[in-house]
């Protein structure tokens, strides 16, 4: 029983830890950053309270803002006050002092080091009491914690567990010198501390009873509840917890909770881990406003509740409790992840539920071009809506003076919903209009300006782009110094900027402005991930577009990609022609289409590939990761004497129609030339297939390993599905289909045995191929591709090249697979 | 080739058949399936009720959960270690051998090295011993382990197995799930002797109403059309407990226990009945431990005796071999819903 719950305690207590260390970062593992995914516009710090920073929303642990003015020690503060000295005296004198140091000076030693100049003989004679304390507390400060659980993991049975280190000290001689130390203490403050050491020693040590017993003793009756207070109740608390009493151990907790700045975090760790709260008990018992809002925001703050419910309660008879504003942001900040997701089409809420990505992008297709971003759906109309409604009453009752939280927050909830032009009239009344308010409402001015129009029309375009020129007109956001009113600027911030940019981009998308909605995002070699020829063309029209706009002027900048090498984000001024013309090409030679490409790369000024002759020849091995003169072999390549030993891409194409032109002729002598020069063309383009070893050749890819492009399924082959062009899916064409037909030409042209059989191996792996891609839906009807068990079926029944390859055993060649291509090894051994 | 049984013979068989099963009185062709009983709560209560169904059914078998077992997803830091054990009990409470089960979370599998599955087996069994012998228990020559693997952790789960049957010295057996059976190819089958298929979760409650996540036939059906040729002897476990599904603002799920539809119907001072088994929350209070406002909606998903006398008949006209029950769990509000009767 004590186990558990002290590991819940010790799991609160590393929950805790990482929460602090981190920051908005989860524990644990990387690159989650769990405030990602949706736009974040609506600045929750706007409830203007530093203390309740933390209970904002957030996903990873507790919210961590970049205002830390409101981050003060307690504990330094309350030494401060006690000791008459400043705050950063204090801070130094208790972490940064030295316990032996301290004891010299109480011997009558000098001013220890700089920075403790303060620490005159004067000041210790006068503070004796409180320096001695001092230093018993360093001697102790090692011992506190709490360690040791996991070792005990795996006893049953109920003794107390060993929680070194602070059992390293002996318990009654050390609780008989602290009981002393209190006894002696000269006041309350002192008597406080030394008490609160002994509360938290005993819980430690896992004197559970003890440690309540102290608090009671030399805690409680001092009547005297700072900061310290709390600190030495959330210790008994947790000794409460240890024993058992939970709903006691809850309700100190609470109080701390309640009471405390610094242990706010802590107390609700606590009291969030525990399986029966009663937060009942917590309202009936609260005492004051405080305490009682503050019962209500740990009501609202968990996941799974309403927050506006306790709002209600909390307005009714508090209307400008900070608690209540508290709860609103966390409520606004709940919808914008459900309204305003970054990828629209990867958001299981705006697909209705669908979950599965594959699911999602077939969707997404379907949703076609929906404006962004959308009304609310079934799921969040109804709390939009209570949202909506509650934030406007209190923004025109005459009982909440605090009216400009609720004005701002209103304007942004019905934005959220498009109703902009009441958005507009409460973000015109509202009238703080400095700091926080500022920004956020300027942000939000822009926000509507940008969404609200139908269309972005030249003459919306152009006044968008004189009034907010600033933001539009560059990329990356300047630095701003803090404002004039001390508040840091949040004018440029990451998700403002993308929010407008990507509604531009939505805008023009829709109104089949693709080359404008294309370089919002991207620059012209991201199309290598989806060479899409009628793309090209257009992007080619904006680019070379006489008497552009003040902002296609700028959209047009994004066509030249960043520098590798420039940490600044330079874009490198690239000969766009040259670039369009290469992906051109390359998609020509995917497609077969050798005269297109040929055209595509003469066009070209600047070479781009390099590529080896042994392109034309056929896998020894099956290595995308070993070197090409390893994995390739090569046959009759000396019959054409224009295929270089290597050849840039206009060589390459070059050589391609002149193979073709070959191919053509039949008959006589020239018939088995025919026949070499189609099987060439025939393994090129195989090679240059998905699972070819020259895949990368088109897919601009530098080499064919693994770790270098994308080389899966296709999926979508349109590039124009989805909401806007923030994000597409890759997609090069995989011509199986092509070689193999210039292999069956060949074949049919061929009559020596040996280059027969190498042409039936090469379609063997087309049909390999062709039944991965489920493009051959005759031959593997019925058979769903890659269903498991399935494995006999592709290498025995149905591979008609591997029974025809059989029936080559007398030639070389043969001799050359059956012990290289395991799978023909298998079917040979294993044919039915 | 064999020739078909003459006329008379046959029809002999058939009668002697029709005087087995009404002397066993439902107990079906393939004779009665022996029952047992799981034991899933941490804190153990086994009152008059519990001993009067387990004896009544003729029990002999308690499936009882020692403890669970979980690693933090980040693997390294917080390895695998036990929660929830079992709190001391009097073992003399029911006459039963009890049959240690352990349910291990998925995720203590992934990426699991060798030498942790040994390390795990060893403390699995040890602790196993020591749950056993603190509460005074007889010893079971089993140890019935539950774990929703999946393809990713298969190999490592497997191996753990047969580690820990080296380790024990114990027959292992385990759970299969429904999906398990299904898609065995990528699930693979493993290493036991013997199984507990658990016919139930047949969807997941968050799918909203409309079908009852804890046992919908039709999905069952779906699930097991291949189950009479799975190469494992398997039992199989039936459910008898019902929750409450709770729905917010957000549509969001969240699941109370040890909830009856009565529980809702019997509280009109906060559920407001809406039609089709929904009820509305009509003011803001804690149910069961759980804070539930104003405008939730909750639904009570169940078994009841006619399902679950459907889903035995079911089981009975597709397995065609004997077979053990496993009721999941011996627990007083889930027993009185049903008579003795409607679990034989």
């Amino acid at each position: 029983m004590r186990k558990r719950l002290l590991q819940t305690i010790l799991l609160a207590a590393a929950l805790l830890g990482c929460a602090l260390q981190t920051g908005v970062l989860a524990c644990g593992g990387g690159d989650y950053t769990p405030d990602t995914g949706f736009y974040n516009l609506f600045m929750q710090e706007i409830i203007d309270d530093a203390r309740y920073y933390p209970f904002l929303l957030t996903e990873g642990g507790f919210y961590r803002s970049a205002d830390r003015g409101g981050g003060k020690n307690e504990n330094i503060e309350e030494w401060a006050a006690y000791l008459g000295i400043a705050y950063d005296d204090a801070r130094r004198l208790v972490f940064d002092s030295a316990s032996a140091a301290l004891e010299k000076l109480l011997g009558g030693a000098p001013a220890p080091e700089a920075g403790l100049g303060f620490l005159t003989p004067e000041f210790a004679a006068k503070h004796k009491a409180a320096l001695h304390y001092l230093v018993v507390a360093k001697g102790l400060e090692p011992y506190m914690s709490v360690g040791g659980a996991y070792e005990q993991a795996w006893d049953y049975g109920d003794g107390v567990p060993d929680l070194r280190p602070a059992s390293d000290l002996d318990y009654d001689e050390t609780r008989a010198m602290l009981q002393k130390e209190w006894r002696e203490a000269p006041d309350k403050e002192l008597k406080l501390r030394y008490g609160y050491q002994l509360v938290r020693f005993a819980h430690y040590s896992g004197m559970y009873d003890d440690a309540v017993a102290f608090f009671e003793d030399c805690v409680a009756p001092l009547g005297h509840t700072p900061p310290m207070y709390y600190h030495a109740l959330s210790q008994k608390a947790g000794a409460l917890r240890g024993r058992g009493d939970v709903a006691e151990a809850n309700a100190d907790f609470f109080r701390v909770f309640a009471h405390s700045n610094n242990l706010k975090e802590a107390a609700l760790v606590s009291i969030r881990f525990t399986d029966d709260v009663s937060f009942q008990e917590f309202l009936e018992k609260a005492e004051g406003d405080q305490e009682r809002n503050d019962a209500y925001l740990l009501l609202g703050f968990t996941a799974f509740s309403n927050p506006l419910n306790a709002v209600e309660k909390i307005v009714a008879a508090t209307p400008d409790a900070i608690q209540a504003k508290v709860l609103m942001a966390r409520a606004v900040n709940t919808l914008e992840r459900l309204l305003l997701p970054t990828s629209p089409y990867a958001s299981p809420y705006w697909l209705g539920g669908i979950d599965d990505y594959r699911d999602a992008g077939e969707a997404a297709g379907k949703a076609g071009r929906r404006r962004y971003p959308e009304p609310p759906n079934d799921k969040t109309r109804a709390f939009l809506g209570d949202a909506m409604r509650l934030s406007a009453r209190l923004a025109e009752s005459g009982d909440v003076k605090g009216k400009d939280f609720w004005l701002i927050t209103s304007a942004y909830l019905h934005f959220l919903d498009g109703d902009y032009a009441t958005a507009r009239k409460h973000l015109g009344k509202v009238a703080d209009q400095g700091g926080k308010y500022r920004v956020q409402g300027r942000n939000l001015g822009m926000y509507i300006d940008v969404s609200e129009p139908a269309a972005i029309t030249p003459e919306v375009e152009g006044a968008l782009f004189a009034k907010y020129r600033d933001l539009l007109g560059r990329e990356r956001p300047p630095r701003q110094a803090s404002s004039p009113d001390g508040t840091p600027e949040d004018w440029f911030s990451y998700s403002t900027r993308s929010f407008v940019r990507d509604v531009f981009a939505n805008r023009y998308y829709l109104q089949k402005e693709y080359a404008k909605s294309f370089l919002l995002h991207h620059d012209i070699d991201g199309l290598r991930l989806h060479p899409d020829l009628g793309l090209l063309d257009q992007l080619e029209a904006f680019f070379d577009k006489p008497g552009k706009t003040g902002f296609e002027k700028v959209i047009v900048e994004g066509i030249y990609p960043y520098r590798d090498d420039d940490p600044g984000r330079v874009r490198e001024k690239v000969d766009v022609h040259g670039r369009i013309d290469y992906i051109r090409g390359v998609v020509h030679l995917a497609d077969a289409d050798f005269d297109k490409a040929l055209t595509a790369f003469s066009r070209m000024k600047k070479r781009e590939m390099e590529i080896p002759r042994d392109i034309f020849g056929y896998n020894r091995i099956e290595c995308f990761d070993c070197a090409g003169a390893d994995v390739m072999a090569t046959d009759y390549l000396e019959d054409f004497p224009y295929i270089a030993e290597t050849m840039d891409e206009k060589g390459l194409a070059d050589a391609l129609v002149r193979l073709r032109e070959a191919g053509k002729k039949a008959g006589g002598g020239d018939g088995e030339l025919a026949a070499k020069a189609n099987y060439l063309v025939g393994n090129f383009v195989y090679n240059t297939t998905r699972t070819g070893y020259y895949r990368g050749v088109t897919r601009f890819s530098p080499s064919s390993s693994h770790e270098n492009g994308a080389y899966y399924g296709a999926d979508r082959a349109d590039i124009l599905d989805g909401t806007y062009f923030m994000s597409f899916h890759q997609y090069h064409k995989n011509n199986v289909a092509a070689a193999r037909s210039y292999l069956e030409k060949a074949l049919g042209q061929a009559k020596d045995r040996e280059l027969r059989a190498r042409i039936v191996f090469a379609l063997s792996k087309c049909e390999l191929e062709e039944y991965y891609d489920g493009t051959d839906a005759a031959a593997f009807a019925g058979r769903r591709r890659g269903a498991y068990g399935d494995d006999d079926g592709i290498l025995i029944t149905d591979r008609r090249r591997f029974e025809e390859l059989a029936g080559y055993d007398d030639t070389e060649f043969y001799g050359e697979v059956a012990s290289r291509c395991k799978y023909f090894e298998y079917f040979i051994n294993n044919r039915l | 080739m064999r020739r078909p049984p003459p006329p008379l013979l046959l029809a002999c068989l058939l009668c002697a058949q029709a005087v087995l099963n009404a002397a066993c009185g439902g107990a079906g062709r393939w004779g009665a399936h022996p029952k047992s009983f799981y034991h899933w709560k941490a804190k153990v209560s086994i009152g008059e009720t519990e001993r009067r169904y387990f004896a009544g059914l003729g029990c002999e078998r308690l499936y009882m959960r020692f403890f669970d077992v979980d690693a933090a997803p980040s693997g390294g830091s917080a390895p695998a270690a036990p929660m929830a054990k079992v709190e001391p009990f009097d073992g003399a409470a029911l006459a039963a051998e009890y049959v240690p089960t352990v349910f291990i979370t998925n995720r203590t599998f992934v990426k699991m090295p060798p030498e942790g599955r040994v390390r795990l087996a060893r403390n699995v069994s040890s602790l196993v011993e020591s749950v056993r012998s603190q509460n005074k228990l007889a010893a079971s020559g089993e140890i019935h382990v539950d774990c929703d693997w999946t393809a990713g952790t298969r190999d490592a789960y497997f191996a753990f197995l047969e580690e820990l049957r080296a380790a024990s010295g114990k027959d292992v057996s385990c759970t299969l799930r429904l999906h398990q059976i299904k898609f065995r190819g990528r699930a693979g089958v493993p290493p036991v002797a013997k199984a507990v298929l658990m016919c139930y979760a047949t969807s997941d409650p968050g799918d909203g109403p409309g079908r009852n996540s804890i046992l919908d036939m039709a999905l069952l059906k779906d699930y097991m059309e291949d189950a009479a040729s799975y190469p494992l002897d398997f039992d199989v476990a039936l459910p008898l407990y019902s929750w409450a599904v709770v729905t917010n603002h957000l549509g969001e799920v969240k699941l109370v226990n040890d909830v009856a539809a009565r529980d809702l119907g019997a509280d009109a001072a906060h559920f407001q009945y809406a039609g089709g088994g929904e009820y509305r929350v009509k003011e803001d209070f804690f149910f069961r431990g759980l804070y539930l406002n104003k405008g939730f909606s909750v639904r009570v998903e169940g078994v009841s005796p006619e399902l679950l006398r459907e889903a035995k008949g079911y089981l009975d006209g597709k397995l065609r071999r004997g077979y053990g029950i496993v009721y999941y769990h011996l627990d007083r509000p889930f027993l009185e819903a049903f008579s003795i009767r409607d679990l034989e």
